[in-house]
């Protein structure tokens, strides 16, 4: 079934197009926010208020851009409504637990601590295109911003990047492991 | 401790990996299923029927017969005064074991390969959990001061608990709203006479044969069929109240950090400081359960390089390391504030003792002009640094949550 088709069959009630949804697009929309966010509880949250803002609008979905980029679009726009409410950003983010990955798993959150300090439409066309491998067109269809900016955008984010992650290289991004 | 080097392309690659718990899709899918637009009032009368019979077979016939709906079984369950419940692997393993009382609980939680224990909640009133979480050091830490570590505190209830859903196949099931029920029927098993349902579980994800006594309705036996885990839940009248006591002594291999004594000895220990010389006041020598020595003054914040790290006497020491907060590079932070208490900002860093140390250290502390030393400072042990983040001023008190810079 075609992202159109579902979108129709979501707009008319269909119960099994909510089931073929979630097993579709939970996960996606989950890591997205939860690397947004940096914690797991509410980026359940959101990703549940998300998958309910497309149901309600699954009538508008053209089909121009995947059904994949614009839940994320949906998901994005959840976010900075959520981070708006935020007075400060919480401390407690989810750190990885320790385990057999956990070299990689401080890997990742070290990624995710210096994306955290970039502005957040530069962080969610890098986690877009390079995590959930939407292609530079639809980055710029979920945020609704141009290929060019799309691009820009990429760029500054991996600049900044390497140059946080090699003056990280003092410091250990999360130095605490049994 | 050894510095993380952060390849790029790795880290992406893991984040791309990472997934929702299929408790939380779920519940999402639950969410979504109670907002979907009905097609005709047809369905929704009849799902109306259906609760209301329901509730009058639970009214009418609270001691259901032979066969009763699953929905009443899970209800009868899920409403006992007290329950004893052990999960095992289909090897026969324990992975788990529950009791609780009321509003008191006790919960083990068993590594299925090295037989110990790895985690463990008890709650004596409603608002208070203490938890126990065993770290295994892992092959190849070689620092001879790195302990296996286990952690203990209390959770004051307004953070979130440590989910026992993760463990508990009772409890997943139980909580399941969207079980869809494939078959049950009378069987006759070697415990007795019993109403076997044959249950899909979104929740759980998979199968379960679930066994429950047709006189009352409760569930004693569940059985995970695609890993063969098995749940057997008794129903003890009385359960010794010895069980829920929350000083347990395990681990003996172990260190035990009691986060909330650490905390609070930090929190003296920086306000008072270890001595003052030249201008600065050592304020905190900690070990990690690493092996890493961690120390902490005021009046001579360390260069955001650490190219001036601290000495010790006598022990070999491995590269500085830390966080820009605690340098002269604290903007970097996301956050950096005068540790309460004392109302400075903290200034260290860390270095792996690659020695055995011994109890007190000869400590010698970076200035603009040299170094100043320290004799003989006695070093607390904890768990991780992240453990003392609300006297060092990096959240606030109870909260865990960071005040702005």
């Amino acid at each position: 079934m075609d992202d159109v088709e579902l979108a129709k069959r979501l707009a008319a009630g269909d119960h099994g197009a909510v089931d073929l949804l979630v097993d579709a697009h939970h996960a996606s929309i989950f890591r997205f926010l939860r690397q947004l966010t940096r914690h797991v509880d509410d980026a359940e949250d959101l990703a549940q208020q998300t998958l309910m803002r497309a149901l309600k609008g699954a009538d508008r979905f053209d089909g121009r851009a995947g059904l994949r980029p614009w839940l994320l679009g949906i998901a994005f726009r959840e976010f900075t409504k959520w981070r708006r409410k935020k007075l400060w950003l919480p401390l407690t983010i989810d750190r990885p637990n320790p385990g057999d990955d956990y070299e990689r798993l401080l890997e990742a959150d070290a990624l995710l601590d210096a994306l955290s300090r970039l502005p957040e439409g530069v962080r969610a066309a890098f986690l877009m295109h390079y995590v959930e491998g939407l292609s530079l067109r639809e980055v710029g269809e979920s945020l609704a911003i141009p290929e060019g900016t799309v691009k820009s955008r990429l760029h500054t984010a991996r600049t900044q990047l390497s140059s946080m992650l090699e003056e990280e290289v003092p410091y250990a991004a999360n130095p605490c492991k049994p | 401790m050894p510095q993380i080097p952060v390849n790029l392309n790795s880290a992406i690659e893991t984040l791309k990996e990472e997934m929702p718990s299929e408790e939380a899709r779920a519940r999402a899918s639950q969410a979504l299923s109670t907002r979907r637009p009905r097609a005709s009032w047809i369905p929704r009368l009849a799902l109306v029927g259906g609760a209301i019979g329901v509730a009058m077979a639970i009214i009418l016939w609270p001691r259901p017969t032979l066969g009763s709906p699953w929905s009443v079984a899970a209800l009868q369950t899920a409403n006992v005064p007290a329950s004893h419940r052990i999960e095992r692997s289909a090897t026969g393993e324990t992975l788990m074991e529950i009791w609780q009382e009321g509003g008191k609980m006790a919960m083990t939680a068993h590594d299925p390969k090295t037989r110990r224990v790895i985690l463990l909640m008890r709650r004596n009133d409603k608002q208070h959990l203490s938890y126990f979480n065993f770290y295994p050091p892992r092959p190849k830490d070689r620092n001879p001061n790195a302990t296996p570590a286990a952690t203990k505190g209390r959770n004051d209830g307004r953070s979130r608990p440590y989910d026992a859903a993760n463990f508990d196949l009772v409890k997943t099931l139980l909580d399941d709203k969207n079980v869809k029920v494939l078959d049950q029927r009378n069987v006759t098993t070697p415990e007795g006479e019993r109403t076997y349902y044959k249950l899909r579980s979104t929740l759980a994800g998979h199968t379960l044969d679930v066994y429950a006594e047709p006189q009352t309705g409760r569930i004693r036996k569940i059985v995970s069929v695609p890993n063969g885990t098995i749940a057997t839940i008794e129903y003890p009248a009385t359960i010794d109240p010895a069980v829920f006591d929350v000083n347990v002594a395990l681990a003996s291999d172990a260190v035990t950090y009691d986060i909330d004594e650490e905390t609070a000895q930090a929190r003296r220990t920086l306000a008072a400081g270890l001595g003052s010389k030249g201008g600065v006041t050592l304020r905190l020598a900690a070990m990690d359960s690493s092996g890493s020595l961690w120390v902490l003054w005021t009046g001579a914040t360390p260069e955001g390089n650490l190219s001036k790290p601290f000495k010790v006497t006598g022990v070999k020491l491995g590269k500085a390391y830390g966080l820009p907060a605690l340098t002269t590079s604290w903007k970097k932070a996301r956050v950096s504030l005068p540790a309460p208490g004392i109302g400075v900002r903290l200034g260290g860093m860390a270095r792996p003792v690659l020695t055995k140390a011994p109890k007190t250290l000869d400590i010698s502390i970076p200035t603009p002009s040299g170094y100043v030393l320290f004799r003989q400072i006695a070093y607390q042990r904890i768990n991780l640094i992240y453990d003392l983040s609300e006297p060092m001023g990096w959240s606030k008190p109870d909260t865990g949550h960071a005040v702005r810079r």
